[in-house]
């Protein structure tokens, strides 16, 4: 059996609240998405904001009513066995509000354990055990308000993890934190995977944090998936393409859309007023890039050939950064 | 059992900040005292023959102090929904509640029943209170013969308040609406003035309301009345009970429904 | 020009001021409610209570036998009032949880330019309010209010206006360095509501509480206002003296507490929420 599911999964947004006799107009979100999660993988969603990670999320953990399209978690059905998934699995929703800023780490911890029905003999070395894991342990009776944003985060991954889930969604997981609270964070999903043999599901936006962290990727973009594989094979996708980067000055950014090689703008000095693009390009085609920008009056500082990463995968196939 | 936690809960955050408690006990005594000061400024005294051939009660902070604690503890379970959900909803942590495998429908009553305990406690302070600067005399018996009529009252305000559950899940932002319904209740239910005053058609509609019968009740046990003299008034509290619950948990179905279409957070 | 500057800055602070009002239009209607629940409930305990529309016994202790003239412009004062305390104090702190204040606090303009600004429009938005509720009460509740009396109380309404403004200005300094500024406020704006004097005399008030209802300008105001509405400026002297005294010591502390802020802001800083 799988973990999670996915068929042809869709879902529409009504823009005003579809009360009885109310014409509404409806966005689509999520426009038929398939994908399948193994037990003990560790899955990521890679996409830019508003490419419909979140609402997909949100349908699987039972949030949200799909508009049309089947998905099971652990064999369950999304739509007929809410409870029975919810019992099983948990997660860490985006935003640093999930939690209760006039409770201690304790107090919340003992809150979310009720509610998730966890038998009371467990309930206190759960949350010790817990509290101990993500280095709060000493803080445990401050309240959330006093806490920084990276400590917030590390008692939402606890509270995710105390009814000891056997699926687990993190929704942009280290949006915001810093350096070192990222860091932390992502050791630790690597290690409930690798360790505890705990399936997640995380979305992200953070090329380097997919491919760092995920067994697989699937890319979202406009709702739909794009390309789904491992790192390797992602990559493997402009193997032989070469991404060079052009470093220029007074470079017309407006201008980009009419080339035609996909190139993207990964780095903006603006101080200092130069731009670094990306994108593939052929050995043949590199004087033409190269002329066609001088004409659109830009000064080119260097041009590199660089290795292929995931960066690339993600410009050729969005054609943006 | 889930609903504990939640009472556990919001008890810790309300009870963490004395300096809040006690400012909802001020607003709870100024209140009262702003329309018993100005009653007994026109009256010139506090026995009034009108209210006493009306209403049974002459004693007018007699009348007021009863009418107001059970006004405030019905609009509580409201309360709790327009807010407490409110702000639920607004900081993100409704979503990470209706994650759990708890039903939504122990979290909604358990928010319910906390603030109902909250305000009761309250409430307790404010009725010693009124009592004791309005030289109210009361019996043992009285509050004990009070009791299983207010538990059956409590009942009929969460039923009632249900409604507004459903509501606050879908509209979101009812705030105003609701305060204007919460004070609208001070006159149809006779509170501070006696309910003949009004027209008739406002007299028949506020028996639809349970704060009415509530209200009648518990001033008819402070007057020495029996069970028996109140059973009308009891009789309707029970039917209410029943019609208010069906029409919460309908409305509540329904906009669930609703919410799941459109998503619990999107603030 | 430091003045056309200045002013521009006040203008600005006034429209982003109005604008956040639009914004709440529903709460305006119950807000507006409120007032007519109040001036109801008054008519409604009166005729309740006493069966007629005049009242010997408070035109004992006031002077006034009319209880709902009483009422309503005790209400007008408080309404007032009240637009001053808390509407601009909440207007200051919930900039403060949202965090924009430090912003505005942050640009170059005068922090009083900015107390002002807020000011202003709670000036404007009062008398948009009594322009509502006036010709309503008299159509709806009968309410007697001889023109040339009413406009006779607005100067006084002005003048203790100042000590409401001030008072206003002195809890906005203050409330911004506590912990916890929600319930103090709510405590504030209670006691301003017992004290106020609208629906009842003070005088009937136990005499530790009516020290304190006379030592804030809303009292004062409401009886200045009552005796002059009645009787006339001469027969009004001693209140009126009483009220331009208490506004003086008002805006005087408002200023000072206003100094005090600004130099707290920049040792301690603005709290974050």
């Amino acid at each position: 059996m799988k973990a999670i599911e996915v068929r042809e999964l869709r879902k529409s947004y009504p823009k005003k609240i579809p009360l009885p006799f109310r014409k509404v107009q409806w966005v689509e979100a999520v426009r038929g998405i398939s994908f399948e999660v193994r037990r003990g993988e560790l899955f990521g969603l890679l996409g830019p904001n508003g490419a419909g990670k979140t609402t997909t999320i949100k349908m699987l953990t039972t949030l949200l009513e799909p508009s049309g399209g089947t998905a099971a978690v652990l064999g369950h059905d999304i739509r007929r066995d809410a409870r029975e998934i919810r019992k099983r699995i948990n997660l860490v929703a985006e935003g640093e509000r999930t939690l209760y800023w006039r409770l201690s780490a304790y107090e919340n911890l003992k809150y979310f354990a009720r509610i998730y029905y966890v038998p009371k003999s467990e309930e206190k070395e759960r949350i010790e055990g817990l509290l101990k894991l993500v280095g709060l342990w000493e803080r445990r009776d401050d309240l959330i308000m006093n806490y920084s944003r990276g400590m917030k985060q590390r008692l939402a991954i606890a509270k995710a993890l105390i009814n000891d889930p056997e699926v687990l969604f993190l929704d942009e997981p280290t949006l915001g934190l810093d350096v070192q609270s990222a860091l932390f964070v992502r050791e630790f999903i690597r290690k409930l995977v690798d360790e505890q043999k705990k399936t997640v599901l995380l979305t992200t936006h953070y090329l380097g944090e997919a491919e760092e962290l995920c067994d697989r990727i699937a890319i979202i973009d406009h709702g739909r998936i794009i390309a789904l594989d491992t790192p390797e094979g992602l990559k493997r996708l402009v193997k032989g393409e070469d991404a060079v980067e052009i470093k220029v000055r007074d470079f017309p950014a407006e201008k980009l859309e009419k080339f035609p090689w996909k190139l993207a703008v990964v780095k903006e000095n603006t101080e200092r007023g130069t731009v670094t693009l990306r994108g593939q390009v052929d050995e043949d085609d590199l004087p033409k890039v190269v002329e066609l920008l001088v004409k659109s009056g830009s000064r080119i500082l260097s041009v590199e050939q660089k290795e292929p990463t995931l960066e690339d995968v993600f410009i050729k196939l969005t054609g943006r950064d | 059992m889930a609903i504990i936690a939640v009472i556990e809960k919001e008890f810790r955050m309300f009870f963490r900040y004395p300096l809040r408690v006690f400012s909802s006990i001020l607003v709870g005594i100024v209140f009262l005292l702003q329309f018993v000061f100005f009653g007994q400024a026109v009256l010139g005294g506090r026995y009034s023959q009108l209210l006493a051939s009306s209403t049974g009660i002459g004693d007018y902070p007699t009348y007021a102090l009863v009418g107001y604690v059970l006004w405030w503890l019905s609009v509580s379970p409201m309360e709790a929904y327009v807010w407490g959900i409110r702000r639920e909803l607004q900081r993100g942590t409704f979503e990470t509640n209706i994650a759990a495998p708890v039903r939504i429908t122990e979290l909604l009553l358990g928010i319910a029943l906390s603030w109902l305990i909250m305000d009761s406690l309250l409430m307790t302070v404010v009725f010693a209170f009124g009592a004791l600067i309005f030289h109210i005399s009361i019996t043992f018996s009285i509050l004990l013969k009070s009791l299983p009529v207010l538990m059956l009252s409590f009942l009929a305000f969460l039923g009632f308040g249900f409604i507004f559950a459903g509501l606050v899940m879908m509209l979101k932002h009812i705030g105003p609406f609701a305060q204007i319904f919460e004070f609208s209740m001070l006159f149809f239910s006779g509170i501070f003035f006696p309910l003949g005053v009004m027209p008739g058609i406002v007299v028949e509609f506020s028996k639809i309301l349970p704060l009415t019968h509530s209200v009648s009740a518990i001033r008819g046990i402070f007057i020495g009345k029996s069970y028996s003299e109140i059973a009308p008034s009891i009789t309707w509290l029970i039917l209410l009970v029943f019609v208010y619950w069906l029409i919460g948990y309908a409305i509540f179905r329904w906009a669930e429904r609703v919410t799941r279409v459109m998503g619990y957070g999107g603030y | 020009m430091v003045v056309t500057e200045e002013l521009r800055a006040l203008y600005g602070v006034a429209v982003k001021s109005w604008r956040i009002f639009l914004s709440y239009r529903l709460w305006m209607i119950s807000d507006i409610m409120l007032g007519f629940f109040f001036v109801g409930q008054a008519l409604l305990i009166g005729i309740g209570l006493t069966g007629q529309r005049n009242s010997p016994s408070l035109q004992r202790i006031t002077g006034y036998s009319d209880y709902l003239t009483f009422a309503v412009l005790g209400f007008m004062v408080l309404g007032f009032g009240l637009t001053f305390l808390s509407g601009f104090v909440w207007s200051v702190v919930d900039e403060l949880y949202a965090g924009t204040l430090e912003y505005s606090f942050a640009s170059p303009m005068r922090r009083i330019t900015f107390f002002l600004g807020n000011v202003l429009v709670r000036i404007l938005l009062s008398f948009l309010y009594m322009a509502v509720y006036v010709p309503l009460f008299i159509l709806i509740f009968g309410v007697h209010i001889n023109p040339l009396g009413f406009l006779r109380g607005l100067p006084v309404l002005l003048i203790g206006t100042v000590g409401m403004i001030g008072l206003g200005m002195t809890a906005a300094g203050i409330v911004l360095y506590l912990k916890d500024p929600g319930p103090f406020i709510n405590i504030l704006e209670m006691l301003v509501f017992a004290l106020s004097g609208a629906m009842y005399p003070v005088s009937i008030l136990p005499k530790p509480l009516q020290l304190l209802a006379n030592a804030m300008p809303y009292a004062p105001t409401s009886e200045a206002v009552r005796k002059v509405v009645a009787f006339g400026y001469s027969n009004a002297l001693g209140e009126i003296g009483y009220l331009i005294l208490i506004s003086l010591v008002y805006s005087i502390s408002g200023y000072l507490a206003y100094r005090w802020s600004e130099r707290q802001a920049r040792i301690l800083g603005l709290k974050s929420y």
